[in-house]
């Protein structure tokens, strides 16, 4: 029984920052249609960030893991600008976008994950060891410290996100491309702009995510090819390009998991996994969440 | 008509040029496997060996360090004057990723073994991607050294293929060792647990101990496997502490798990003593990793060399080149490959493949230094015909005070196991 708690509760935590990565991805294939292969290779990113600024600076790494934001929004909207944009202009309405986007972002992949082998090499990196192992002692059930940080702050992250959509003019704008991009460019909305903002914000959040995962989780430069179907899984569970959905996907997914770990077989963890998962769009092709693509 | 005339001689000159331009590159393909094979050396009297690794993915801080070991060698071989019965002809290290899987390993063998003037070949260090890629090296006809664990990698009795570790009883038998005179008190069998990958050379492993059960040896409780990599090690931690066991066996093989389980266990405050079964427990990236306290006491029996004594001057020669704390098992053993392959290819006079298998079924090594100080048995190295070294024994090393040491066999050892007053 101990085990088990100690198991799920483990589960959960690390769906929280799955869940992170799989609200980047809804936000931009909900408004671009991009499935964004390189997507954790971002998140990736922004742990070597953290693990290097830590470093150098010694500032509490929740907050370099915050500002992993910033670079990668950057990052994000040269990327949309110089790469994506150009191979057919953008949105669901503007023609040429998907099969090019799926090959870019997949290139884009590789071409990160062969770059960051030359510059890191394979050695795994984590920040301070001492700072790793930290837990909280309740009763004989050990809760990591930095799982429960982690956890925290992918949701308080993802509720301000969805805060952000519902509760403000540029969220607005950018649930009205989602929801028709003609339409939103005919009542004045600057869709172009929407969709560069969009891009942007899904790869600052994917940093973001690698930032707060790398507190308790090493990193390699093949570390994103390891949660990247988990977070399209958890997208697509909670209804493609719905960003609360994502939310509970990814909280599922940590779950599914952490029940396989204890009642099946370690071995058999993806299959219990992406069974649930076909199972669930067998009967809710649209997720759990129900409606298809809105941001 | 007349729009035709000109297209038919267009297509007829290509085809012209198309022919030429095939004959030149037969001409050239033929000129070059006509000097890899009739010379004794390759161009410019050099010795191509391919060193075919896991330069990225789950194993590539142990498959750099098989790399590192083996370019070391080759600096050190030719600075010494190279091969002297090819007239002093230097060797050349080419490297392919051998990436994590079989396939992959087997992709990249094919097409490195098929570049002109390969003489022999080196790696994969997982036993798993040794397997698959060796079978490349057998159907090439390219003599290929492996450090990798698994007695399948020569259990079809190949010609090409030497796997210079122990067979993998040895690797069992240190961890027979390690209970008998530790971890058994008062005859009572100490309870094993066993967290690892799945691993071909670790399943071998966990079937042996699984075998012990029955023979008093020990008892066998919570066993977590897994495929890597691992996505969360703290249930595998938490079924594995919550047993209670004497002694925690780790079985996994990616530098990356055994982080995250290291991290697990401390977290669930694990005080049962940890064994490792890969060469990889042994690697300075730890230090980084987790760092050198948390790795204190873990002691791994091994099938692969660890420098011990005797192996002083050439292991301060590699920590001078590789800028690395010191060599680990993956780089000794690498090392002692290219060292084993060099003499063969001296016994041979000859870079080609087939003399050089034929030199290393025949070779036999007496109190070959440096190699003799790296692991028992290493002053009388010879190979059995189904390439499998001979004799061999195993060798523990120990985190002691942040840097992993050699603790037996006597003769070797640096330093005296300390397993926390478990004896």
């Amino acid at each position: 029984m101990h085990v088990a708690l100690q198991t799920l509760v483990s589960s959960i935590l690390s769906g929280g920052v799955l869940a992170l990565i799989a609200m980047s991805l809804a936000l931009v294939f909900g408004v671009l249609r991009i499935v964004n292969f390189a997507q954790a290779d971002f998140m990736m990113l922004g742990m070597y960030g953290v693990v290097f600024l830590a470093a150098d600076t010694h500032a509490p790494s929740l907050l370099l893991g915050i500002l992993m934001f910033i670079p990668g929004v950057l990052l994000g909207a040269g990327i949309y600008k110089l790469l994506l944009v150009r191979r057919g202009g953008g949105g669901p309405s503007f023609g040429g976008f998907a099969h090019d986007q799926l090959l870019i972002t997949f290139a884009l992949s590789l071409i990160i994950e062969s770059a960051a082998a030359m510059l890191f090499s394979g050695t795994p990196r984590t920040l301070n060891p001492g700072k790793a192992i930290r837990t909280w002692d309740l009763g004989g059930f050990a809760l990591d410290q930095a799982r429960v940080i982690a956890f925290v702050a992918s949701v308080v992250i993802g509720v301000a996100l969805l805060w952000y959509l519902n509760n403000t003019q540029s969220g607005r704008r950018i649930r009205a491309t989602a929801a028709d991009d003609v339409a939103a460019q005919i009542v004045g909305v600057n869709v172009a702009r929407v969709r560069t903002v969009v891009f942007a914000t899904s790869i600052g959040l994917a940093g973001v995510a690698g930032g707060i995962l790398v507190g308790y989780y090493p990193v390699t430069p093949t570390t994103g090819a390891n949660f990247l179907f988990y977070a399209f899984a958890a997208l697509a569970l909670g209804g493609l390009g719905n960003v609360l959905g994502a939310l509970v996907g990814g909280l599922i997914i940590g779950i599914a998991q952490g029940i396989a770990q204890i009642f099946i077989s370690l071995q058999l963890t993806d299959f219990v996994v992406f069974g649930i998962f076909l199972v669930v769009i067998f009967i809710s092709p649209n997720g759990i969440l129900g409606k298809a693509v809105r941001a | 008509m007349s729009s035709a005339r000109p297209s038919t001689r267009r297509l007829r000159s290509g085809l012209v040029t198309g022919a030429v331009g095939m004959l030149a590159l037969t001409a050239l393909a033929a000129c070059g496997a006509g000097s890899g094979s009739s010379s004794a050396s390759g161009p410019n009297g050099v010795v191509t060996i391919a060193a075919i690794e896991p330069l990225s993915g789950a194993f590539a801080t142990s498959g750099k360090d098989e790399l590192e070991g083996a370019k070391f060698a080759i600096q050190q071989i030719n600075a010494a004057g190279g091969i002297k019965s090819l007239g002093g002809a230097k060797l050349k290290l080419i490297s392919g990723d051998a990436g994590t899987t079989p396939a992959q390993a087997t992709a990249t063998a094919q097409t490195v073994l098929s570049k002109p003037g390969v003489s022999a070949a080196l790696g994969c260090w997982f036993s798993s991607l040794s397997l698959a890629a060796t079978a490349v090296g057998e159907l090439d006809k390219i003599p290929w050294l492996t450090a990798s664990a698994s007695d399948q990698i020569v259990a079809k009795n190949p010609k090409y293929v030497f796997k210079v570790s122990s067979p993998l009883i040895q690797g069992t038998n240190g961890l027979q060792y390690l209970i008998q005179h530790y971890f058994t008190k008062n005859g009572h069998e100490p309870l094993l647990a066993i967290a690892g990958d799945n691993n071909v050379a670790n399943t071998s492993f966990y079937n042996q101990y699984k075998a012990w059960a029955g023979q008093g040896i020990a008892r066998i409780g919570t066993q977590k496997i897994w495929t890597p990599p691992l996505a969360d090690a703290t249930p595998v931690a938490s079924a594995v502490v919550s047993g209670h066991p004497d002694l925690i066996v780790l079985g996994a093989t990616s530098t990356s798990d055994e982080t995250e389980l290291l991290q697990a266990l401390k977290s669930l405050g694990n005080t049962a003593p940890l064994v490792g079964t890969a060469s990889s427990w042994d690697n300075p990236s730890y230090l980084q990793t987790v760092g050198g306290p948390a790795m204190e006491r873990i002691i791994t029996p091994d099938g692969l060399p660890f420098p011990g004594k005797g192996s002083e001057a050439a292991t301060a020669a590699y920590q001078k080149f590789s800028g690395e704390p010191w060599m680990d098992s993956e780089a000794a053993s690498a090392y002692s490959n290219v060292e084993i392959l060099a003499q063969a290819i001296e016994q041979a006079k000859s870079s080609k493949p087939a003399d050089i298998a034929t030199a290393l079924h025949k070779l036999h090594l007496v109190n070959f230094q440096p190699l003799a100080g790296m692991f028992p048995g290493w002053n009388d190295v010879s190979f059995q015909a189904n390439g499998q070294r001979k004799g061999g024994s195993f060798v523990l090393t120990e985190w002691l005070n942040g840097v992993p040491k050699n603790v037996y066999p006597p003769d070797l050892a640096v330093a005296t196991a300390d397993l926390g007053g478990t004896s």
